[in-house]
């Protein structure tokens, strides 16, 4: 047997250890979510919630379909101000020299490596004070002004890429700063205006403990709070089969997005002068 | 015509407030039409000077002047400039054909007419057939020709090169520089020239200005450059191999001149002596390797010991001491010349084409 057989041997063996208890784990979600837990035949009743609200054990579960309107809402209003804001910013912190750079981009990195979740207490009071509480406005704010410091510097990471060369190219060739920033630099860190609208989708999608936190109001629920809600004070989740079934609602349109996208992903490509 | 007048550029330096001069005071005439390189070691600020022509770079002090008018202030989009990186600067999401054509685009030129000058330019620089690519699907040359056509599409006032050869194989670049002057005179652009290739900036413009640290040494054609150097920078900087340079002095000896060194003794001709200040001050001779011959042991020759022969191909470089001296001479001879390490020669120095350097005065050349 030759080396390189045995070397495959050794890394497929290696990944499937690792890839069989999350395997099991997602076949085990899928039956906990297909299967009636007395009968154990095959059943869908754990679905009912998708046709109306529903209650289980003691807890009310409005329909789902309006929460699935806010949490698409939700989400791109956040994707929408964090790309629009990161992506000026970063440019800025990567291009252009203003008073206070040097400590603002320290102040950036100090609030990127923050756990906000210490402040959190904080953050609701002055909410309160604000009359934000229970609103989508106060929300927003602490979701972005958590996500943000850190998308800016992955963007500007991107910007730091585009050597200097291509805006001064398009400067020559007739176009004004702003103009060399939309026709040239802009395409050039499209892959990362790209990853960081998929970062922001993904966190507001995936985003619950705000909602538990400073949303009261059923209507004003996101996907990830409505689940939450099937978690007890006492931290006891009432319902396996339903909580899974909304788990797979969930998750299932991020992994389609996930395996169709992966491709567009790895082909992107950044740059393009040669010998630099 | 294109005017510098005792343009300055400072970089400043926010943390300690350091600023460090790139370019101290160059003045510069470019006429219509000509082609002129700058030349110089690195970081003696030739990118920056061609940065404020492009007015990529605000002058911190001076004024830069097209055809009479003073454009410090005029945005670079206004100036109508060509301009060739180093990096050649494609940009990457866009093909060739597409490339070449946004300058146009840019201008507002109608799309067909835009496409049609496009394609003709690329016609010229024999890249037709590569419109369809993208830039990171060309060759390091290919690229070039890009660039060469995306600034010469909008028929520029003046043309800008940055090292356009750098990145290019010996062969390759020798092809494309007659290329690039043939074009040039054909369109009759002015164009400036950065390189730090001497044998290239040589060979292709019409007057050369050698930089170094900042200032312009000489402004000239390369024949003056190579024959006529007006200080000693110009003399060691131009020409392989180098330039001789022995340091000594200059003294009078029976009426006649003579530059006396450590080892070497040499009776200047008469119709080529110095001015009467400069005698006994610190002073170089200065000789090619080319304008010394190996003769036989008569008035007015050098004895040296041969160390070194080395084989330049069409002819040999011979590295030799003068026998009371300890500086090596470098002397280029004919291949037929049977010479041996160890052998001692006499050397003779062509009575026109020796320099003279007074050292006590920045080098400055006292015998053009
Ligand atoms: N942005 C900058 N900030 C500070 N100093 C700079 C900056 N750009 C250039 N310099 C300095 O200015 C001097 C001249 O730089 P320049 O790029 O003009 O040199 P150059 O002649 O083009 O050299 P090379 O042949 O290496 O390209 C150098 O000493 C360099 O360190
Ligand atoms: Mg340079």
């Amino acid at each position: 047997m030759s080396k390189k057989i045995l070397k495959l041997l050794v890394v497929h063996t290696y990944m499937a250890m690792l890839t069989v208890p999350i395997l099991f784990m997602i076949v085990w979600y899928f039956m906990t979510a297909t299967f009636n837990s007395y009968t154990g035949s095959f059943s869908l009743d754990n679905f009912a919630f998708m046709f109306g609200p529903i209650e289980s054990m003691g807890i009310k579960l409005p329909a789902i379909w309006p929460i699935v309107l806010n949490t698409l809402v939700y989400s791109f209003t956040i994707v929408m101000i964090e790309v629009l804001i990161s992506v000026p910013a970063a440019y800025a912190f990567s291009r252009l020299d203003f008073k206070g750079k040097r400590n603002a981009m320290k102040f950036l990195f100090i609030m990127r490596s923050f756990p906000g979740v210490t402040l959190i207490i904080a953050t609701f009071f002055i909410l309160v004070k604000m009359n934000l509480v229970d609103t989508y406005l106060g929300i927003i704010l602490v979701a972005i002004t958590g996500s943000l410091p850190g998308h800016v510097y992955i963007m500007k990471g991107f910007f730091d890429e585009v050597p200097w060369d291509l805006e001064w190219a398009a400067m020559t060739d007739g176009c004004s700063r702003f103009r060399a920033f939309r026709k040239v630099i802009l395409p050039a860190v499209k892959p990362g205006i790209g990853a960081i609208a998929i970062f922001s989708f993904l966190g507001a999608y995936g985003e619950w403990f705000l909602f538990k936190l400073l949303i009261f109001s059923d209507t004003r629920l996101i996907i990830g709070g409505y689940i939450a809600k099937l978690i007890t004070e006492e931290n006891v989740i009432v319902d396996y089969g339903l909580i899974s079934a909304l788990g797979l609602f969930y998750t299932l349109p991020v992994i389609l997005f996930y395996i169709f996208s992966q491709k567009i992903f790895m082909k992107v490509n950044i740059g393009g002068s040669k010998g630099v | 015509m294109i005017q510098l007048k005792g343009v300055v550029k400072e970089y400043g330096n926010a943390k300690n407030k350091e600023v460090t001069r790139a370019v101290d005071g160059i003045d510069l005439e470019i006429n219509q039409g000509e082609f002129i390189a700058l030349l110089g070691p690195s970081g003696c600020g030739k990118t920056t000077t061609l940065m404020m022509i492009a007015g990529l770079l605000k002058a911190t002090k001076g004024e830069i002047l097209f055809d009479g008018k003073v454009v410090n202030q005029m945005e670079p989009k206004d100036r109508n400039i060509g301009m060739v990186f180093q990096s050649y600067a494609l940009y990457p999401h866009l093909k060739v054909i597409d490339n070449i054509a946004f300058p146009l685009r840019e201008k507002k030129v109608p799309k067909a007419e835009a496409y049609e000058k496009a394609k003709n330019i690329a016609k010229k620089l024999q890249i037709e057939n590569l419109l369809n690519r993208k830039p990171a699907q060309l060759s390091g040359g290919q690229q070039q020709r890009v660039a060469m056509a995306r600034a010469l599409v909008k028929e520029p006032q003046i043309l800008l090169l940055d090292e356009p050869m750098s990145n290019l194989d010996a062969r390759l670049k020798l092809d494309l520089r007659d290329e690039i002057r043939k074009l040039q005179r054909e369109i009759g652009v002015t164009t400036i020239i950065v390189t730090h290739d001497q044998e290239e900036a040589l060979a292709i413009s019409d007057r050369v200005a050698v930089l170094d640290a900042g200032k312009i040494q000489q402004y000239d054609t390369p024949y003056n450059l190579y024959h006529k150097p007006k200080n000693l920078f110009i003399a060691n900087f131009l020409g392989t191999p180098p330039m001789n340079i022995v340091e000594g002095h200059v003294e009078e000896q029976d009426g006649r001149q003579v530059f006396a060194a450590e080892g070497v003794r040499y009776m200047l001709p008469q119709n080529r002596e110095v001015a009467k200040e400069h005698i006994g001050c610190r002073v170089a001779i200065g000789l090619r390797p080319n304008d010394i011959r190996i003769c036989e042991s008569t008035e007015n020759t050098i004895p040296v010991r041969i160390e070194l022969v080395e084989q330049l191909g069409a002819e040999q470089l011979i590295k030799a001491k003068p026998l009371a001296g300890d500086h090596i001479i470098r002397i280029v001879a004919e291949n037929e010349m049977k010479l041996k390490a160890g052998e001692t020669v006499s050397i003779r120095i062509l009575e026109n084409k020796f320099h003279l350097f007074n050292l006590e005065r920045n080098g400055i050349n006292i015998l053009s």
